[in-house]
C-alpha cells in the first residue's frame, strides 16, 4: 500500500503509530513496526519502511517526539513518544473512528431489518 | 496553528538535508540490524536473515526518496538545487556570465532609467492619502492663450467669487480648496537685512484637510486665518525650508519672518515630501490667500478689462485661482452636475460685465469639467509625456534586442546543454523538471544582470532628468528613487528571463530528448538550434533598423529646430528678467524706470546697445489687450502689445521690413506712434503697406510708422503671434505694463559681462528684484530640450542595437561555419574554390541581411504613426534616410561577416576531414 503523503495521518497508518505508543509507551522505530503487525495478526503485510515518512509526519505535526536512545540489544536508536498534543489527537480522531463505523453498522443493521 | 508549525519545520527540513538524510541513514541501518537479529533467533542464516529484513523492509531507496519529499517543502529544495547548478554552470563560464550579465545591465539599465522618468513626470500619485479622490477644475473655451499647463483652450483658474460660488455648490459632498502657483517672493530673516527668495503659494483654509496632509509640527490654517477682514499674518513653512533656512529646530515655531515686506509668522511644519502639488514646481511656505494685496501678489492671472491692483482680488473679475477637490469615494460625477450649473451662474454673470460682443459670447459657450489630479499637476507632463512614452517605447526595443543577444549565446552552448540534458533524462528527469533548471539558470543571470540594471537605472533617470529640466542642482521630490522602481526592475529582470531563457531552454530539451532516444547529438543539435538562431538574428537586424531609422529621423527633426528663424539676433543677446511690480515701482514711474536701465546697462563695458519691453523673445508673452483696427470694422479685436525703449528692434536684431524704429522723440506729449510686426499687418493690411494706417486702444489715434519682421516671442516652436509694438514713454496713465525684459546687446563674452551688468543694476536700483541674467543663445538652446534629449536618447538606442545585432549577427555565421567545417573541408577537397566557399558564408549572411532590413523596413512604416507627432520638417518615410538607412547596414553586416567567411575559406580540408 503506498501512502498518500498529502494525507494528515497516512489514512490508518498515523492512526495505528499513535495507539502503539499510547499504550506501549516509548518505542522506536522497528518495535512499532513489529507491533503493528502483532496487532493485525499478522494480516496487514506492511512494508516496515513506510512507517518512517508517517513517523516524520506525525513528528512535524508535533503529535509525537523523538530522541536518539538504547534499543534493548544496545544499538543507538531513534526513540519515539506520544505527546501530549498526540494523546489528545488520538482521542478525537478515535472518536471520529467509531462514530463513522457506527453510522455505518447502522445502515447494514438496517438492510439486515429489511424483508 | 498547528499546520503552520509544521510547515515551518518543513522549511528547517529544506535546508538540512544532509543531516537528516544522514539520521534517516542510520535509523534505516539499525532498523535492518533489528530485523536481521530477530530473523537470526528465528534460526535463519546470516544471509538469509538480512535477505528477509530488507524484504519484510521494503525498498530502501523508495523509502528514502519519500521521506524526503514528505519532510521538506519539495519546490524549495529543487529551487536549491537548480540555484547551486546554476551557479556552477555560470562559474564555469565566466566569459559567457560576465558578457550576458553585462549586456542585461545595460538593457534593463536603460529601460529602468527611462520608465523612472516617465514614472516621475505622468504616473506617480501625490504623497496624500487617497490621491486617486483628488480631482482638479477648468473650463473649456473655444479660444483662449495657450495656458502653460493645460494647453490650448483650457482655462485653468478661477476667481475668488468663483471659487464661493463652486464650494458652496459642492456642499458636504466633498471639501475644496484654492491655490497658486509658486511664485518667487523676497524674504527677509530677524536679524539679516539681506534678501533672499521663496518660493510661495497663496492657498484657502481648506488647502490642507482637503489635500489629507497634516502639519507635522505646529498647527495648519483655520477659516479665521484666511478672513478677508482680520488678514492674519501665518505662514505654513515645508520641511525643506525649514531645515535649509529656519535651522530646522523647534523654535522656528512662532518666529516672524518677512514676505514681500509683510511680516508672518510661522505657524506650522508641512511633512517631510509634501512640496505642494506642483510635482516641478515645489513651495517652500503657503501662505492664507488673503494675504494676496499686502504682499502685492500680482502674478499668473487673466482678467476681461484693467486690473485695479490697489484692492485686493476678492471679485469675480479676476481669475487668479487654481480649484481642487477631494471627492470621498473618488467618483466625481456624482457631484459635477451641481458644479456645472454653479459655474454656469457665474459664466453668465461675469458675461453681464463685458462689453466686447465677441468676447461676451465666447465666454458663454464655456463649459466646466473635471479631470483627475492623483498625479498632481506638472508643466512637464504636459511638455515631455509624449515624448517620454515614445522613448519608453523604443528603449524596450533595445531591451529586447538585448535579450535576443543573449538567447543567441545560450542557444550557441546548446551542444553542452543537451549532453547533460540527455544524462539527466536517462536518469528520470520529467520536461518540466528540466525546464524548471533551464529557466533558473536563466533567472540567476536576469538577476544579477537585473541588481546592476537598478544601479544604473537610479544614475541614468537622475542623469536624465537633469538634462529634462536642464538644471544641475537638487532635483524636485518626485525624481526620488522609490520601490516602485525596484519592482519595475525586478518585474522586468524576470520578463527578460522569460524572453531569452524559454526558447533556448526548450530547444536544449528537444535536442537532449531526441540524443536520449538515440539520435546522434550533433544532429539533434543542429536541427533545433540553428533555425533558431537564424530567427532571432533576423529580429535583432529588424528591430535595429527600425530604431536606427527613428534615430536619423529624430536627428533631423532637432537640426530643422535649430534651423528655424527666431526672428531676431540671438548670438551676442543678453537677457535681464526683473519684476518691478512686486518691487512697487508705481505705474507712473515706468518709463522713467526703463530708461534709468538702459542708461545702466549701456554703461557697462562690452556692451553696445540695449533696450527694454514688456515681452521678452522666447518667453511667452502674455500681455494682450483690445485694440480697433482701421478697415477691420469697428469690434475691437485682441492683439499682443509689447510696450518697448527706443532702439529696441537694433539692440534685439529684429530687422525691420518697412517704416522706422521708435526714436526719443516718440515721448509723452509727441503723436501716438506704434511698429506692427508682419503677421500683423498680413492678417490686417493684405493689401500693401500699412505704414500710415492707424488703430488705437480707445479708438484709431495710433499711426503705424514702422512693420517689424516676425520676432518668436512664446517658443521657438510656435509661430510668431501678430504683434502691436507702442513706445513705453506713451503709455496710457493708469495703465501699468508688465515691463520685465531688458534685452543687451553685448560686444564681448558674455561670461564676464553677465556679473558686471548684475552689479550695475543692482547699485542703480537697490530695491528692484531681478530675475535671471542670461545668454539668449542659452534659452534658445532650452527651448529645444525636448528634441534634442529625445534625439540623443534614440541616437544611442540605434548605435547600441546596431551593434548588437552587428554581434549577433557574427554570432550567428560563426557558429554556422564551425558546424559545417567538415562539409566545408568535403567541397574543398572535390576541388571547391575559396571564391565559391566565400559565396556559402556570403549568401547566407545576405539572406539574413535582406531578410532582417525588409522587416525593419514595413516596422518603419508600421510604426511610423507613432513617429509622426515627434517629427518636424521630415515624414516617417523620408526616402534619403531609407537610403541612408539601407547602406549603413549593408556597410555593417558585411564587416560583421568578414571574420567568418575569413575563417570559412582558411578552413583545411586535411584537418576538417580528420576531426570526427
Amino acid at each position: 500500500m503506498q501512502p498518500d503523503k498529502h494525507d494528515v495521518l497516512y489514512g490508518s497508518l498515523g492512526l495505528m503509530i499513535l495507539k502503539t505508543l499510547e499504550a506501549l509507551g516509548s518505542l522506536h522505530g522497528y518495535r512499532i513496526a513489529r507491533r503493528i503487525e502483532q496487532i493485525s495478526d499478522n494480516q496487514l503485510a506492511l512494508n516496515q519502511g513506510t512507517l518512517y515518512p508517517a513517523l516524520i509526519r506525525l513528528e512535524q505535526m508535533g503529535w509525537i517526539s523523538s530522541k536518539w536512545g538504547e534499543s534493548e540489544t544496545g544499538r543507538r536508536v531513534k526513540v519515539y513518544s506520544l505527546t501530549r498534543a498526540g494523546r489528545k489527537q488520538l482521542d478525537a480522531q478515535q472518536a471520529e473512528w467509531q462514530r463513522a463505523t457506527a453510522i455505518v453498522e447502522r445502515f447494514l443493521r438496517i438492510s439486515e431489518d429489511l424483508p | 496553528m498547528r499546520r503552520l508549525r509544521a510547515a515551518a519545520r518543513r522549511l528547517l527540513a529544506t535546508f538540512r538535508r544532509g543531516r537528516m538524510d544522514d539520521e534517516l541513514r542510520e535509523e534505516i541501518a539499525s532498523h535492518l540490524a533489528e530485523a536481521t537479529d530477530e530473523y537470526l533467533r528465528r534460526g535463519m542464516s546470516p544471509d538469509d536473515a538480512r535477505r528477509a529484513a530488507l524484504r519484510s523492509f521494503g525498498g530502501v531507496t523508495q523509502v528514502e526518496q519519500i521521506h524526503r519529499e514528505v519532510r521538506a517543502l519539495a519546490w524549495l529544495g529543487d529551487l536549491r538545487q537548480d540555484l547551486r547548478l546554476a551557479g556552477r554552470t555560470l562559474a564555469a563560464n565566466p566569459a559567457f556570465a560576465i558578457v550576458a550579465v553585462l549586456t542585461l545591465a545595460l538593457g534593463i539599465g536603460a529601460t529602468t532609467a527611462v520608465f523612472t522618468l516617465l514614472d516621475a513626470v505622468v504616473f506617480k500619485p501625490l504623497p496624500v492619502p487617497a490621491a486617486r479622490e483628488l480631482f482638479a477644475f477648468y473650463e473649456n473655451g473655444p479660444e483662449g492663450a495657450a495656458d502653460p499647463l493645460g494647453g490650448t483652450g483650457r482655462f485653468l483658474r478661477f476667481s475668488y467669487a468663483r471659487f464661493e460660488q463652486l464650494q458652496r455648490a459642492l456642499g458636504s459632498r466633498g471639501s475644496m480648496a484654492a491655490v497658486t502657483r509658486s511664485s518667487r517672493l523676497i524674504v527677509r530673516f530677524p536679524g539679516d537685512a539681506d534678501r533672499h527668495f521663496i518660493n510661495a503659494q497663496f492657498v484657502s483654509a481648506g488647502y490642507f484637510a482637503t489635500l489629507g496632509v497634516q502639519v507635522a509640527r505646529g498647527r495648519t490654517l483655520t477659516a479665521d486665518d484666511v478672513d478677508i477682514d482680520r488678514i492674519a499674518p501665518v505662514a505654513i513653512v515645508s520641511d525643506g525650508f525649514w531645515r535649509r533656512s529656519l535651522g530646522a529646530s523647534e523654535a522656528a515655531l512662532g518666529t516672524t519672518i518677512a514676505i514681500n515686506d509683510v511680516a508672518v509668522t510661522v505657524i506650522g511644519i508641512a511633512p517631510r515630501g509634501f512640496v505642494g502639488m506642483w510635482t516641478d514646481s515645489e513651495a517652500d511656505v503657503w501662505l492664507p490667500l488673503t494675504l494676496q494685496q499686502p504682499m502685492h501678489y500680482h502674478n499668473n492671472s487673466s482678467s476681461y478689462g484693467a486690473i485695479d491692483n490697489d484692492r485686493p482680488w476678492m471679485l469675480q473679475g479676476i481669475a487668479w485661482l487654481n480649484l481642487v477637490a477631494r471627492v470621498p469615494g473618488g467618483d466625481v460625477r456624482d457631484v459635477l452636475p451641481q458644479l456645472q450649473a454653479a459655474n454656469r451662474d457665474g459664466v453668465v454673470e461675469l458675461a453681464g460685465t463685458i462689453r466686447n460682443p465677441k468676447d461676451r459670447t465666447a465666454m458663454l459657450t464655456h463649459t466646466f469639467a473635471a479631470e483627475s489630479l492623483s498625479s498632481g499637476f506638472s508643466g512637464l507632463r504636459a511638455r515631455f509625456s509624449d515624448a517620454l512614452f515614445v522613448l519608453t517605447g523604443m528603449v524596450t526595443l533595445v531591451l529586447l534586442v538585448t535579450c535576443a543577444n543573449i538567447a543567441n549565446l545560450l542557444l550557441a552552448r546548446a551542444a553542452v546543454r543537451a549532453h547533460d540534458i540527455r544524462i539527466r533524462i536517462s536518469l528520470g528527469a520529467t520536461t518540466g523538471r528540466l525546464l524548471r533548471q533551464c529557466l533558473t539558470e536563466s533567472l540567476a543571470l536576469a538577476a544579477l544582470g537585473g541588481a546592476c540594471g537598478v544601479l544604473l537605472g537610479n544614475w541614468g533617470s537622475r542623469f536624465l532628468a537633469r538634462q529634462v529640466l536642464d538644471t544641475s542642482g537638487q532635483l524636485p521630490m518626485v525624481f526620488a528613487p522609490d520601490a516602485r522602481m525596484l519592482w519595475f526592475a525586478g518585474g522586468l529582470s524576470v520578463a527578460a528571463a522569460i524572453v531569452f531563457g524559454l526558447v533556448p531552454a526548450m530547444r536544449a530539451i528537444a535536442a537532449g530528448r531526441r540524443a536520449a532516444a538515440g539520435a546522434h547529438l550533433r544532429q539533434a543539435i543542429g536541427r533545433t538550434t540553428l533555425p533558431g538562431m537564424r530567427w532571432i538574428v533576423i529580429g535583432q537586424l529588424a528591430l535595429s533598423v527600425f530604431l536606427v531609422s527613428a534615430a536619423l529621423l529624430l536627428g533631423r527633426t532637432l537640426i530643422n529646430f535649430m534651423r528655424i528663424d527666431p526672428g531676431f539676433a540671438a548670438d551676442g543677446l543678453v537677457t535681464v528678467s526683473f519684476d518691478p511690480i512686486t518691487s512697487r515701482y508705481p505705474g507712473d514711474s515706468l518709463p522713467a524706470l526703463a530708461r534709468r536701465l538702459v542708461a545702466t546697462a549701456t554703461a557697462v563695458p562690452g556692451v553696445a546697445a540695449s533696450a527694454a519691453s514688456t515681452c521678452g523673445l522666447i518667453a511667452g508673452c502674455s500681455s494682450s489687450g483690445g485694440f480697433r483696427v482701421e478697415g477691420a470694422g469697428d469690434e475691437s479685436v485682441s492683439l499682443y502689445r509689447n510696450w518697448v525703449s527706443p532702439g529696441y528692434f537694433a539692440t534685439a536684431g529684429i530687422p525691420l521690413v518697412a517704416g522706422r524704429e521708435f526714436s526719443d522723440r516718440d515721448g509723452a506729449q509727441s503723436p501716438r506712434v506704434a511698429i506692427v510686426n508682419e503677421s500683423l499687418a498680413r492678417r490686417y493690411f493684405p493689401a500693401g503697406n500699412a505704414i500710415g494706417r492707424r488703430l488705437g486702444a480707445s479708438g484709431l489715434d495710433t499711426e503705424i510708422v514702422g512693420v517689424a519682421h516676425d520676432a518668436r516671442t512664446q517658443t521657438l516652436h510656435d509661430p510668431a503671434v501678430p504683434m502691436v509694438y507702442i513706445p513705453i514713454d506713451q503709455k496710457p496713465p493708469n495703465a501699468q505694463p508688465t515691463l520685465t525684459n531688458l534685452d543687451v546687446r553685448i560686444a564681448g563674452a558674455a561670461a564676464t559681462i553677465e556679473p558686471a551688468l548684475r552689479r550695475a543694476i543692482h547699485e542703480a536700483e537697490p530695491n528692484l528684484l531681478v530675475g535671471d541674467v542670461g545668454a539668449m543663445s542659452r534659452r534658445l538652446s532650452r527651448d529645444l530640450t525636448r528634441e534634442r534629449v529625445v534625439a540623443y536618447l534614440a541616437f544611442g538606442f540605434g548605435i547600441l542595437t546596431l551593434l548588437l545585432a552587428a554581434l549577433g549577427l557574427y554570432g550567428v555565421l560563426s557558429y554556422g561555419v564551425a558546424r559545417r567545417t567538415q562539409e566545408i573541408g568535403v567541397r574543398m577537397a572535390l576541388g571547391a574554390r575559396p571564391v565559391q566557399v566565400l559565396r556559402l558564408v556570403g549568401s547566407q549572411s545576405a539572406g539574413l541581411t535582406i531578410t532582417g532590413m525588409a522587416l525593419g523596413l514595413l516596422a518603419t512604416w508600421g510604426g511610423s504613426r507613432y513617429l509622426s507627432g515627434m517629427l518636424f520638417g521630415v515624414t516617417p518615410l523620408d526616402p534619403t534616410t531609407l537610403v541612408l538607412v539601407t547602406l549603413a547596414f549593408v556597410v555593417v553586416t558585411a564587416l560583421a561577416s568578414y571574420l567568418p567567411a575569413r575563417r570559412a575559406t582558411n578552413v583545411d580540408p586535411l584537418v576538417a576531414l580528420r576531426c570526427e
